[in-house]
C-alpha cells in the first residue's frame, strides 16, 4: 500500500499517525484531506492510477464516505476503508467501543452496491487481516471495508511477532491484474466478473471510470440489459471468489456453537474456554469475512450443530439479523447483543451461554 | 513508447462519442479548445487523465481519447489530487461546472487552491444548473427568475476568481467558450504551470439561460499582464463585472510536496513488528 488519505477522527487517528512518516520514508504518499468526502475520493484517484490505497476513519467519517463507496463499487476501483468503530449514532461516544457500524459497512449506499467487509478478531490479527483486505480490494477491483473498533484500535497488548501478511487462497490472485491491451473493454462481462484494467498512461489505451450505469466499454447506458449485466458481474465476482481459510477463526467442538466477530472474539472465546474447563461441548466461530456472508462455509463448519448463539457488541443484533437475512440454517439461532460503552466481558458471556444452553 | 514520433492534431483527442449537450452549448467550445491545446502541447491522449464530477460539463471526459474518471458530484478535485500525487507522470485535468466546483464541491475547491497540487481545473461556468433544468447556481446573478427561484434569486453570487486567489491558487484565469483558440492558448499555459491552475470559462447555457447568447458582446480582454501581487489581483477581480477575460494572476506559491524518494525499506518497517 503506497497511498493513504485521511481526516483526523477519534479513535482512528493513531493508524494515520503511524502510517504518515512511514509512507513518506517508503516513497509513498499520505494526505490529510479536508474532509472524509475528499479522503475517499483521493484514495480512489490514487487507486485509479494504480497505487494500492486506503483510508482510515470512524463511524461519522464512514457515513460521509458512503457516496464514494457506491462509486467505487460501480466504477470497480480497488479501495480499502478501515473503520475503527466507536459508539454511534451521530457523535455518540468517540472514545468508547461498539460493533454498531456493521449494517452501514454492508449495506451503506443508494442503489445496490455489494462490497467486501472483513474484521480482525484480535489486536495481533489487525495487521494480517488488513493485508488480506487490501489483497481482496486489489484482486477483486472492489471497495473493502475493514471493521476494527476502539477496543482493538486503542488498546495495548503484548503479542507474539505477527506475520505481516495473511495470504488468501493459494489459487487466487493477490494483486490487481493489470492489462496492457489498449483495446480491452474495461467492464467486459467476464466469467469471473473481474474485467481487464488498463492503467492510465498505457499507450493507446482509453477508458473512463464511470459511475453512471454503463456497458462493457464503460460508456453510459440506460439499456436494461447493460444494467442487469453489470449488476450480475459485480455481484458474481464477490460471490465466486475463494476467500481461503481465513474467513473465520474456529475453536472447540460439540452440538452447540457460539458465533461472534471483531473485538467480541476475545471475551467470547475466553467464555468458551471457561466452559470447556467445565467439560461443556461448545464450538466457537469468529467471522473475519462478514460480506459477502460465507453461508456455505459456515454451514459446513457448523455441521451437526443444533443451536447457535450470536454474540456481538451492539443494540440491534446486527450480525444475528444479517445471518437470518442471508441464510437458511438447520439449527435454531439466538442472540446475545449488548451495546457499549462497557466492554463485553467473558463472565457475562459465560452467563449468557449458560442461560441459553439451559433452554436448548 | 515513442511519443515523440506521434504527430498529434486536435482530432486525435476526439472520441467517437457524440456529446449529449444541447446544440449551441458553450461546452462544445471548451472541448474544442481542450483538444487544440493538448495537440499544441503534444501530450499524447494516453498520457492525459480527465477527471470530472456531475453535470453537463462533467460529461466531457468520454468525448476525448484521454483516460477519464466520471465520479460523484463535487468530488472531482480530490479524485484528481489522489491521482496526480500517485501518478505525477500523468497530465491530470479536472473539468467541472459552477455547481459542481463552487457549491457541492466548494470545500474541495478551497483546499485544492491551498494545496497547490499540479492540476489544471477548468470550470465551465454558465450561472445555472443545466442538467437539472434551470436552478440558480452559486454564480447566478441577483434577481434571476428560474426554477426554485420563482421570485428571483436573493443570494449574492460568488466571485470564484477572487475566492481562488484568497484560498491560495497560484494561476487564475478567465476564458470564453466562444473563443476556442484563445482558450486553447490559455490551456497550454495553464497545463505547463507547475501548480494548481484555475481557468474559469464563461460557457453559455443556451437552453436555460438563452440571454447568455449576448455574452459574446459582453466579454472583453481585461488584463494584458497578469497580476503577481495578491491584494492587487484580488482588488481588481472584486471590481470586475465578471466578464473580464485573461490570465488575472500568476503568483509564487509553495508547491505541494511531491511523492518523496524511498529512504527505507518495507523490510525495515516490518522489523518493528518483530521486535
Amino acid at each position: 500500500m503506497r497511498f493513504v488519505a485521511g481526516y483526523p477522527i477519534t479513535p482512528a487517528t493513531e493508524i494515520a499517525e503511524w502510517l504518515e512518516p512511514r509512507l513518506h520514508s517508503l516513497g509513498g504518499t499520505f494526505v490529510q484531506a479536508e474532509d472524509e468526502l475528499a479522503a475517499m475520493a483521493m484514495v480512489m484517484g490514487a487507486s485509479f492510477g494504480g497505487a494500492p490505497a486506503m483510508t482510515v476513519t470512524s463511524g461519522p467519517g464512514l457515513s460521509l464516505m458512503i457516496e464514494s463507496l457506491g462509486l467505487a463499487t460501480a466504477a470497480e476501483v480497488p479501495a480499502l476503508v478501515v473503520d475503527v468503530q466507536r459508539i454511534g449514532p451521530s457523535t455518540g461516544i468517540p472514545t468508547k467501543s461498539e460493533q454498531s457500524d456493521l449494517n452501514l459497512a454492508v449495506y451503506g449506499a443508494h442503489g445496490e452496491a455489494p462490497r467486501v467487509v472483513v474484521a480482525p478478531t484480535a489486536i495481533h490479527d489487525c495487521v494480517p487481516t488488513t493485508h488480506w483486505a487490501l489483497e481482496l480490494a486489489e484482486s477483486l477491483q472492489t471497495p473493502v471495508v475493514l471493521l476494527s473498533d476502539q477496543q482493538l484500535g486503542q488498546s495495548y497488548a503484548v503479542v507474539d511477532a505477527v506475520p505481516a501478511a495473511r495470504d488468501g487462497a493459494a489459487n487466487q490472485a493477490k494483486t490487481r491484474v493489470v492489462s496492457v491491451d489498449p483495446a480491452a473493454q474495461r467492464y467486459a462481462n467476464t466469467r469471473s466478473g473481474i474485467s481487464p484494467m488498463v492503467l492510465p498512461g498505457t499507450e493507446f489505451g482509453h477508458w473512463v471510470a464511470e459511475g453512471l450505469v454503463h456497458g462493457e466499454s464503460g460508456m453510459p447506458s440506460t439499456a436494461p440489459n447493460d444494467h442487469l449485466a453489470q449488476l450480475d458481474k459485480r455481484s458474481r465476482k464477490l460471490l465466486q471468489h475463494d476467500y481461503g481459510e481465513h474467513w473465520a477463526q474456529c475453536i472447540g467442538d460439540g452440538d452447540l456453537a457460539v458465533l461472534t466477530w471483531g473485538s467480541a472474539t476475545g471475551a467470547t472465546f475466553d467464555a468458551i474456554g471457561r466452559l470447556h474447563a467445565d467439560s461443556a461441548n461448545l464450538r466457537g466461530v469468529a467471522l473475519r469475512l462478514l460480506a459477502p456472508l460465507p453461508t456455505e462455509r459456515l454451514l459446513a463448519t457448523l455441521h451437526g450443530v443444533r443451536a447457535l448463539l450470536v454474540v456481538e457488541q451492539n443494540h440491534s443484533a446486527q450480525l444475528f439479523r444479517l445471518l437470518r437475512a442471508f441464510g437458511e440454517f438447520p439449527f435454531s439461532l439466538a442472540s446475545y447483543a449488548r451495546p457499549g460503552p462497557l466492554p463485553l466481558r467473558p463472565g457475562e458471556i459465560e452467563q449468557a451461554i449458560i442461560r441459553w444452553r439451559h433452554i436448548q | 513508447m515513442n511519443a515523440a514520433a506521434r504527430v498529434l492534431t486536435a482530432k486525435d483527442y476526439k472520441s467517437a462519442h457524440t456529446p449529449i449537450w444541447c446544440p449551441g452549448c458553450g461546452d462544445f467550445g471548451v472541448l474544442a479548445a481542450l483538444e487544440r491545446g493538448l495537440a499544441a502541447l503534444g501530450t499524447p491522449p494516453d498520457q492525459v487523465a480527465i477527471v470530472s464530477g456531475i453535470g453537463c460539463s462533467s460529461r466531457l471526459p468520454a468525448y476525448t481519447t484521454a483516460y477519464g474518471f466520471h465520479g460523484v458530484h463535487g468530488r472531482a478535485l480530490p479524485l484528481a489530487t489522489g491521482l496526480k500525487l500517485s501518478r505525477p507522470d500523468l497530465e491530470v485535468i479536472v473539468v467541472s461546472g459552477d455547481g459542481d466546483a463552487y457549491s457541492i464541491g466548494g470545500n474541495h475547491f478551497l483546499h485544492a487552491c491551498r494545496r497547490n497540487v499540479d492540476l489544471l481545473c477548468i470550470v465551465m461556468d454558465n450561472h445555472v444548473y443545466g442538467m437539472t433544468k434551470g436552478q440558480p447556481s452559486p454564480t447566478t446573478e441577483l434577481g434571476w427568475h428560474g426554477s426554485l427561484a420563482t421570485a428571483g434569486t436573493d443570494v449574492r453570487p460568488l466571485n470564484p476568481l477572487a475566492l481562488a486567489i484568497a484560498a491560495g491558487a497560484s494561476y487564475v484565469a478567465r476564458g470564453f467558450s466562444g473563443d476556442p483558440n484563445g482558450l486553447a492558448k490559455m490551456i497550454v499555459e495553464a497545463v505547463q504551470w507547475p501548480g494548481f491552475a484555475l481557468i474559469e470559462v464563461l460557457s453559455p447555457c443556451v437552453t436555460y439561460r438563452p440571454e447568455q447568447a449576448q455574452w459574446k458582446d459582453q466579454v472583453y480582454r481585461a488584463v494584458q499582464q497578469p497580476f503577481a501581487d495578491i491584494p492587487a489581483a484580488a482588488r481588481a477581480l472584486l471590481e470586475d463585472d465578471g466578464f473580464g477575460l485573461g490570465v488575472w494572476f500568476k503568483g509564487e506559491r509553495m508547491h505541494a510536496r511531491a511523492a518523496s524518494r524511498a529512504r527505507t525499506t518495507l523490510a525495515a518497517i516490518e522489523q518493528e513488528f518483530a521486535r
